[in-house]
């Protein structure tokens, strides 16, 4: 698979990219900072966001019963299930060490 | 072709992980919305369908590894994203940071402002770590840049060139 | 450029490095004359958020206050939970699995630390 021409394409691409995402952060982090409009434009988009986007929908996830309640549900099994994950745990591993010998 | 498991995972995980950090980059702060034109809209609705993603790509790989731990199976996965030593681990560690300080962003922005604030400050400082070590990871794994050899000049012409 | 193998790696530096030099160049350039202190604006949201906590106003304190004045301005329409069928359903979508998944992540995780534990 990494021999396929089309694949490496792929991999020089997903490469570029995150060199293009470190650059990104080196110039913004290292640029002037932001002009009048360029901070206006940026609070328009956040505006945007939260009357078109789903950041608006989970600043009113107070008002939403279900989605609420499965909070709820999903912090109510978390205890129970990490205690089951921590005897289910010790259990492989004693298993494991008496099967090795 | 025998494709392997671990090795899909990799790359679907280096596609939903370049997205993400790019929409989660541009909403940053306004030094920064110029990445994505400044349409944060887009940029919050791809980042939150892609964490969705992200979360699902992690519980399979988790439960993937669960399953092997159960078997006893102790044969490294040389592509897999979670691991018990090296890159592996660190991969799995900021993942599961990701996740938790994602979710809190995501469910206590309507209640705990200073609880997302936290989480927002940690998600953000933990992205500059994890791009760094992207490159770091790209550096240390270049072979799989190298163009398959084939009987053309393109090769003997790079040859020629360092001399 | 001796070493070979890393060569595609130093190409990808050298040109992206060259690409980020020259953008700050410019961008610290041509700024000059539009001198605008921004202040907090330059900070990053969670900064941002920070600062704003501590002075006690929050970002939802802003909202309520934006919708306030909408409703005043004879607004009712867009509460700002708004948004098409589309983005509802992918809210609870998203929002569902993430809910959903995270405690048996936390927990799978868990079994994996005492498993691996050195
Ligand atoms: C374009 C970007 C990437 C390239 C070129 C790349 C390439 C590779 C290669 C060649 C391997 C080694 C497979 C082997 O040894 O047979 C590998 C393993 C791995 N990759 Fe990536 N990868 C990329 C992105 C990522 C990303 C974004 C992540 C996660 C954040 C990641 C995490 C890992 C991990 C954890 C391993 C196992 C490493 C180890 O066991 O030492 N990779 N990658
Ligand atoms: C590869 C993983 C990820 C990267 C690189 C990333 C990056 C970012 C960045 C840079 C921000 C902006 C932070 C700021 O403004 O200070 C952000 C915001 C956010 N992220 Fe992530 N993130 C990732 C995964 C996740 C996951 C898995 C979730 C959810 C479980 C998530 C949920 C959020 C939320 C809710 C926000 C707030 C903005 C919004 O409302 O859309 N992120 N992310």
């Amino acid at each position: 698979m990494m021999q396929k021409r089309w694949f490496k394409v792929f991999v020089w691409f997903a490469s570029t990219s995150f060199f293009f995402l470190a650059s990104g952060i080196l110039i913004s982090e290292l640029g002037p900072e932001p002009s009048e409009q360029q901070t206006m434009q940026f609070m328009m988009g956040m505006m945007d966001a939260m009357h078109n986007s789903m950041m608006g929908l989970s600043m009113s996830l107070e008002h939403d019963t279900g989605l609420k309640q499965l909070v709820g549900t999903a912090s109510y099994i978390l205890v129970p299930l990490v205690i089951l994950a921590v005897l289910f745990g010790l259990l492989v591993r004693f298993r494991g060490k008496r099967n090795a010998r | 072709m025998n494709i392997r498991f671990d090795f899909v995972i990799h790359w679907l995980w280096t596609i939903v992980f370049a997205l993400l950090t790019l929409s989660g980059l541009a909403m940053v702060g306004a030094k920064y919305g110029w990445i994505l034109n400044y349409d944060i809209a887009s940029a919050d609705y791809v980042h939150r369908v892609l964490a969705a993603v992200y979360v699902l790509l992690t519980f399979i790989s988790i439960a993937y590894e669960v399953v092997r731990a159960v078997k006893h199976e102790e044969k490294k996965l040389a592509w897999f994203i979670i691991g018990k030593s090296g890159y592996q681990l660190f991969t799995f560690i900021t993942t599961l940071m990701f996740i938790i300080t994602g979710a809190i962003i995501w469910v206590c922005m309507d209640s705990n402002m200073s609880a997302t604030a936290f989480a927002l400050y940690i998600h953000e400082k933990l992205t500059y770590i994890v791009v760094a070590s992207v490159i770091w990871h790209i550096y240390a794994k270049c072979h799989a840049l190298l163009w398959p050899k084939k009987p053309n000049t393109t090769d003997k012409k790079n040859v020629a060139g360092t001399k | 450029m001796r070493d070979k193998k890393k060569h595609h790696f130093l190409q990808l530096a050298v040109i992206f490095g060259v690409i980020t030099l020259l953008t700050l160049l410019y961008a610290w350039g041509s700024r000059e004359g539009t001198m605008s202190n921004t202040g907090m604006m330059g900070a990053s949201m969670g900064s941002m958020m920070q600062s704003m906590h501590a002075k006690n106003i929050t970002i939802s304190d802003l909202i309520k206050q934006q919708e306030q004045t909408e409703m005043a301005s004879g607004g009712m329409l867009s509460h700002h939970e708004g948004g098409s069928a589309g983005i509802k359903l992918s809210h609870y979508l998203t929002t569902g699995i993430i809910i959903v998944l995270l405690p048996f992540i936390i927990a799978g995780a868990i079994f994996l630390g005492v498993v691996w534990w050195r």
